[in-house]
């Protein structure tokens, strides 16, 4: 009885934020500050419409996932690879290249958005997709690589060595045998991957000048109405942007868990 | 079908432990090559070397009379059966079974071809549909041998692969194994630490212990003429007796006796201390107890069908195994007479454990 209680009240705190910012985001702006609203009275599609009409929320959106897929992609086609190497390749400093990969992440993004900035700059770089990528790529990748040599390592090594008796070189035996079976992991890595860029807000607000390159999330931030802060529509915003990743991670959630934890337990 | 040669290999592991040490073995074209030893005494590793798998520290390997020591193994044209079957297990049946061909390049129709005619002769015609993890362990068994044979190579490597396998369907597929070789007329190297597997499947038997071939021979000849202990104890079901004997003198004449066997000392072994006495469950007879060689006490009685195995219990501490054709239980704990039959013994170092070759 007990632990259900606990668990009904951790469902209510944990979820309880989300319900309110639906129900405010289809709330009619006259009634949002009326006192707190617990149920759905006049619903109202108002803040979507003005987010799409009138923001072209659009924009955003469509940068997010350019960005996002961009380094999606790359993030989970090169850190295949490379855990690939770490976990099959001998060689001297192995735990070193690992700890130096994972150290790269380790550093506060605020601290390197100044040089970023200049580097990017010098570049020609601010303002376009790849000014975004490539800073995504330096911070996802350590993630990526690590999560995908926990679940390499737990492929039977048997079954590489069949492939490879059996006349497949090392490029073949990863894209006939390794890959396929990795499926799983390199799925949850991706999602993982995508949602952490889909999420970024301070590289996004830094390296992009104007609503043709901003992301979602710095889209949101910047919202401005012309007397008073646009609650309804910033609401709606965040539904929006929240709700491919929440079905995505819905969907594939067993996949995500299985695919993080690989490699914890020996088995 | 080719011969295949292994030119002292060493092969140190970085743990420090050494899998090969001056490795040398020759298996001729078409012939059934075992490598038998205990775990750990470097027969799987020997036979992944052969594979290109690991590489070694020293020494090459020929296939066919070519030097493919610095080649990796999908170029070696060899065909290995693992232990696990290490089937592909996103693939069915019939892609596990035609994956070799694909990679040579053959057409989709060759494969299809070849893949339902291996099918057929391994009677798994009608699982070619299906995915590895619908299948039992004997057909996961037919089908990594399959995927072997498919792909016709120079040679076949097998490791372990009846140890996953209940003690039935081993015997069955251990059969099948013979029967393939005697088809194809294939040069197989079959590694087990089963010395029954080895006695029953191989033209030749190498025995390993540490990274060392101990013994190379035709299965009876290493078990009739062992060349040290290690190869007496480990070929050979039940375990030989070994007894350490000492020199004595006796009624002004030399004797070797030990664990209650008195052995007249052959005169080219007289300056000799100690020797260790072999000998056979087998080569051991009841008897009454005047004209025995040794007596002793029935401990334990086992009946394994066909044969009954005793364990006897004889001077000094020593348990002598004795097999018989028959033996009631309910006689355990009897006095029994034991005759040895001298032509049969082995004789040993005792220091060494070298055969003497006298004997």
């Amino acid at each position: 009885m007990i632990p259900r209680m606990v668990a009904i009240l951790g469902l209510v705190f944990l979820t309880g934020p989300i319900y309110l910012a639906a129900l405010a985001s289809v709330t009619p702006e006259a009634r949002l500050f009326e006192g707190p609203i617990l149920l759905p009275s006049a619903l109202s599609l108002e803040h979507y419409r003005d987010l799409f009409a009138g923001r072209a929320f659009w924009q955003p959106i469509r940068n997010s996932l350019i960005v996002a897929s961009l380094t999606t992609g790359l993030c989970v086609t090169f850190g295949a690879f490379c855990a690939y190497a770490i976990v099959r390749l001998h060689f001297r400093g192995k735990r070193l290249v690992l700890g130096t990969i994972l150290a790269v992440a380790m550093f506060p993004q605020i601290s390197i958005v100044s040089p970023l900035y200049l580097l990017l700059r010098e570049l020609g770089l601010i303002n376009t997709y790849p000014g975004l990528v490539l800073p995504y790529l330096t911070f996802a990748m350590p993630l990526t690589v690590w999560l995908l040599v926990g679940y390499f390592r737990q492929l039977p090594a048997e079954i590489e060595d069949a492939a490879r008796l059996d006349g497949a070189g090392p490029l073949r035996t990863l894209g006939e045998v390794v890959f396929p079976l990795a499926a799983p992991g390199l799925a949850a890595t991706a999602i993982l991957t995508f949602i952490y860029c889909w999420n970024e807000f301070l590289f996004a607000l830094a390296f992009t000048l104007g609503p043709e390159r901003r992301t979602v999330p710095v889209a949101i931030a910047l919202f401005r109405g012309q007397y008073q802060v646009p609650w309804g529509e910033i609401l709606a915003a965040s539904i929006v942007a929240t709700a491919p990743v929440a079905v995505m991670v819905l969907l594939f959630q067993r996949r995500i868990v299985q695919g993080m934890t690989a490699g914890a337990i020996k088995g | 079908m080719a011969s295949v040669s292994l030119r002292n290999l060493c092969k140190t592991y970085p743990n420090g432990q050494c899998a090969a040490s001056d490795l040398s073995l020759e298996i001729d074209d078409g012939e059934f090559l075992v490598l038998v030893g205990p775990s750990g005494c470097g027969k799987s590793t020997a036979l992944r070397l052969v594979a290109g798998l690991e590489v070694p520290d020293g020494g090459s390997i020929w296939i066919g009379g070519e030097d493919v020591t610095g080649k990796p193994p999908h170029l070696r044209d060899l065909a290995m059966v693992f232990q696990s079957y290490a089937l592909y297990p996103h693939r069915s049946v019939a892609e596990n079974i035609g994956f070799g061909l694909r990679m040579a390049g053959l057409s989709r129709d060759r494969i299809r071809e070849r893949v339902e005619r291996v099918a057929r002769r391994l009677g798994i015609a009608d699982l070619l549909d299906r995915r590895p993890s619908q299948l039992s362990g004997g057909q996961r068994q037919r089908v990594a041998l399959g995927r072997a044979i498919a792909r016709e190579p120079k040679a076949f490597l097998l490791d372990e692969p009846l140890s996953n396998l209940d003690a039935k369907l081993r015997s069955d597929t251990r059969a099948e194994i013979a029967r393939l070789h005697r088809q194809l007329g294939a040069t197989m190297l079959y590694v087990t630490h089963d010395q029954e597997e080895a006695m029953t499947l191989g033209d030749r038997i190498a025995v390993m212990r540490d990274g060392r071939i101990e013994q190379v021979g035709e299965p009876l000849d290493v078990y009739r003429m062992p060349q040290n202990t290690f190869v007496a104890e480990f070929v050979g079901a039940p375990t030989i007796n070994l007894i350490s004997c000492e020199r004595v003198e006796e009624g002004g004449r030399p004797w070797f006796r030990g664990a209650g066997l008195r052995l007249p000392t052959p005169s080219d072994l007289r300056e000799m201390p100690a020797i260790t006495v072999g000998i056979r469950p087998e080569n051991l007879t009841l008897t009454a107890a005047e004209d025995s060689d040794m007596v002793g006490r029935v401990d334990v009685v086992e009946p394994l069908g066909s044969a009954t195995l005793l364990h006897v219990a004889v001077g000094g501490g020593a348990d002598l195994r004795v097999l018989v054709s028959d033996f009631p239980r309910d006689r355990t704990g009897d006095e029994i007479g034991l005759r040895v039959d001298w032509s049969e013994i082995h004789l040993f170092e005792s220091e060494s454990g070298l055969r003497i070759s006298a004997a």
